[in-house]
């Protein structure tokens, strides 16, 4: 599916993001929901953002897509392909969307118009990208695109309305919608939270299976930190607007260096261990960004924190090879998790 | 290929406006007093279109034999009488009421254009563009909409098209409710997440407004045109009265009242036809859309129940 543009050679990540802050005008002062993010993806990755409702997850996300209210006051850099989208007039931002950057939504169900057909729908995704084409034309590629993500009866589907599709097929609709056009970078905003469980395996095998075959970045967001473990390469971290800690997956759940990876996978059932042991929830209530609290973000809830931790902010340093974790007793949880 | 696919398309679609539409339309055809209103309608509007073949008389005829009757009351060949010059006044009304459907109606369409265009625009792009459009409307809103229409009318009072000038000043002082209503219901749409999902398709803001927040505004829309069909036609009727509407020769509800009324009490059927007729119509029309307004929102019907 790649080529269609030329060469594709990309030296570093797609898309980078670096000291990301998001603030909205509140009525009670200023919230600021992301406070100096950075990650990045390459082409063919997958970098999994987990994080607790408020932590910035989808701020930085619709920050990526341009699509903050016009309220939001953004800094920092976000840069595709080199280009810095922070500050870009929106009609070049608009040609990005969809086409180079595209995004999947997390309730299919609200995310499609309801009295538009969803084959017209994807083939007004793909008329906006491509001027010129005729009506028939992308709506014959609509039905090939439902027909690649696993809609059976593609062409009479394609002409069918929202409510007569399925949760899970209305999430391959706006799979098949995000990569009408290709993208390089697939953001996924909670693909599966609305779904069954058992439908959600079958959208995770799809977006894999999409990536597969597009070489296309994925940014996948998601509370499930099992989806995580499953799909992504690297992961970060998020808490109250920043980042706690990132790296591979592998050795951030297997050897999580900041408190509040360990309390998330602590309150994780496991099937490794005695099912009668009980779970671990993580103290305390997330915190409010209009007052987030001082220092490290985390300490109020954590129960290795100590003086320093309500007074110095911890940096986001280097532990192992791309593990970072943002706290500054990073190397003594290694101990902890040992005993 | 191409064209069987659109035919197809068509069919398909036809098929699944239908059962979109089939529930609004059973739930409509629940409501007892909306179907009596569209048969009286239907009766209306077909007895008034059939003109001559129906009255057997000209609206614009006046008999020349001298022993025609004049101002003679309703007979069997003049359903409503004649008038003083003798041309029968059933022909008159037929011709009338011609005149108000189609007048009620274009101000129906032209004034549900502008008001939804206007109200779907200030809605979906808030901010200044909201402001200054929602205060054109309200400065809309303030004006006596008499007085303008009659200085208006007065001025294309000689012209052969008065009765379309007559339609888009009234259409033009017509539109601030139906723009109100949709700014309502765009408010409330570009917060859903489709609208956003078609911002992150890349979608231009014009295409969104065009294709995405109108069409889920249809319901409030035609409920809003029918009442606005209804507000035409007493508009035109009220110019017509005063003179100002559409002129001699040709007829209309409104003119034909004035002058029935300063014989209201011996020649009775100069009057009263046209004015039942108009209560008639607008009565119609208005349960028309009282009926759609409850098939489009249901949870309304149960409220009210």
């Amino acid at each position: 599916m790649t080529g269609a543009e030329g060469p594709r050679t990309v030296d570093g990540p797609l898309l980078e993001v670096s000291d990301l802050e998001v603030t909205f005008r509140s009525p009670d002062g200023l919230v600021q929901a992301v406070r100096g993010v950075s990650f990045s993806v390459s082409a063919g990755e997958v970098l999994g953002i987990v994080g607790e409702s408020g932590s910035g997850k989808s701020v930085s996300l619709l920050a990526v897509m341009g699509l903050l209210p016009a309220g939001a006051k953004v800094s920092g850099s976000i840069r595709y392909r080199g280009t810095e989208l922070v500050g870009m007039p929106e009609p070049q931002r608009r040609r990005l969307r969809g086409n180079d950057i595209a995004m999947i939504f997390q309730d299919p169900m609200t995310a499609l118009n309801p009295v538009l057909s969803v084959g017209f729908q994807i083939a007004e995704a793909i008329e906006v990208h491509e001027p010129g084409i005729r009506r028939e034309a992308a709506m014959v590629k609509a039905a090939e695109m439902l027909d690649l993500v696993g809609i059976p009866n593609a062409s009479e589907r394609a002409r069918q309305f929202p409510h007569e599709f399925s949760g899970g097929m209305l999430q391959r609709t706006m799979i098949a919608m995000a990569i009408a056009n290709n993208p390089d970078v697939l953001i996924a905003d909670e693909p599966t939270t609305a779904l069954d469980v058992t439908i959600q395996a079958q959208i995770l095998e799809l977006l894999e299976r999409v990536q597969d075959t597009t070489g296309s970045a994925i940014l996948l967001v998601t509370h499930d930190l099992g989806v995580i473990a499953g799909m992504a390469d690297r992961v970060t971290v998020m808490y109250a607007g920043r980042v706690a800690e990132t790296g591979e997956v592998l050795d951030v759940f297997g050897h999580p260096r900041h408190p509040y990876t360990l309390g998330l996978l602590e309150s994780l059932p496991r099937l490794d261990e005695d099912a009668r042991s009980r779970l671990v929830p993580i103290g305390g209530n997330p915190p409010s960004l209009l007052h987030p609290p001082p220092a490290c973000p985390f300490h109020p809830r954590c129960r290795f924190a100590e003086l320093i931790c309500s007074q110095e902010t911890p940096l986001l340093r280097p532990i192992q090879g791309g593990h970072q974790s943002a706290c500054h007793f990073a190397e003594r949880l290694a101990e902890v998790r040992a005993s | 290929m191409a064209e069987r696919a659109t035919t197809d398309e068509m069919a398909e679609f036809g098929v699944e406006v239908r059962s979109h539409w089939r529930l609004v339309l059973s739930r409509f055809a629940h409501h007892r007093l909306a179907v009596a209103a569209v048969v009286v309608l239907g009766v209306l509007v077909t007895v008034s279109f059939l003109g001559e073949t129906l009255s057997g008389h000209r609206y614009d005829e006046v008999p020349l034999d001298a022993d025609a009757p004049l101002s003679a009351p309703p007979s069997a060949d003049h359903w409503f009488g004649t008038n003083e010059l003798g041309v029968d006044v059933f022909s008159r009304v037929q011709r009338g009421a011609q005149r108000s459907i189609q007048v009620g109606f274009l101000i129906a369409v032209f004034a549900t254009t502008l008001g939804s265009l206007v109200g779907a625009v200030a809605g979906f792009y808030r901010g200044w563009v909201d402001t200054v459009l929602m205060r054109i409307t309200d400065l809309f809103l303030t004006i006596p909409t008499l007085a303008v229409l009659i200085v208006v009318a007065n001025r294309f009072r000689t012209s052969d098209n008065s009765w379309l000038a007559i339609v888009l000043v009234i259409s033009g002082l017509a539109w601030m409710g139906v723009a109100r209503i949709v700014r309502g219901v765009a408010l409330s749409l570009r917060e859903r997440e489709f609208v956003e999902a078609a911002r992150a398709v890349g979608l231009p803001n014009r295409h969104i407004v065009m294709r995405h927040v109108l069409p889920n505004c249809l319901g409030p829309i035609i409920v809003a045109g029918t009442l606005a069909m209804a507000g035409g036609i007493l508009a035109e009727a009220a110019l017509s009265f005063l003179g100002f509407g559409i002129q001699p020769p040709d007829v209309s509800l409104g003119g034909l009242i004035a002058v029935g009324v300063p014989s209201a009490g011996e020649r009775w059927w100069l009057f009263y036809p046209p004015g039942m007729f108009i209560v008639l119509f607008c009565l119609a029309i208005n349960f028309i859309g009282d009926g759609l307004r409850d098939a489009f929102d249901p949870q309304q019907t149960r409220v009210r129940a």
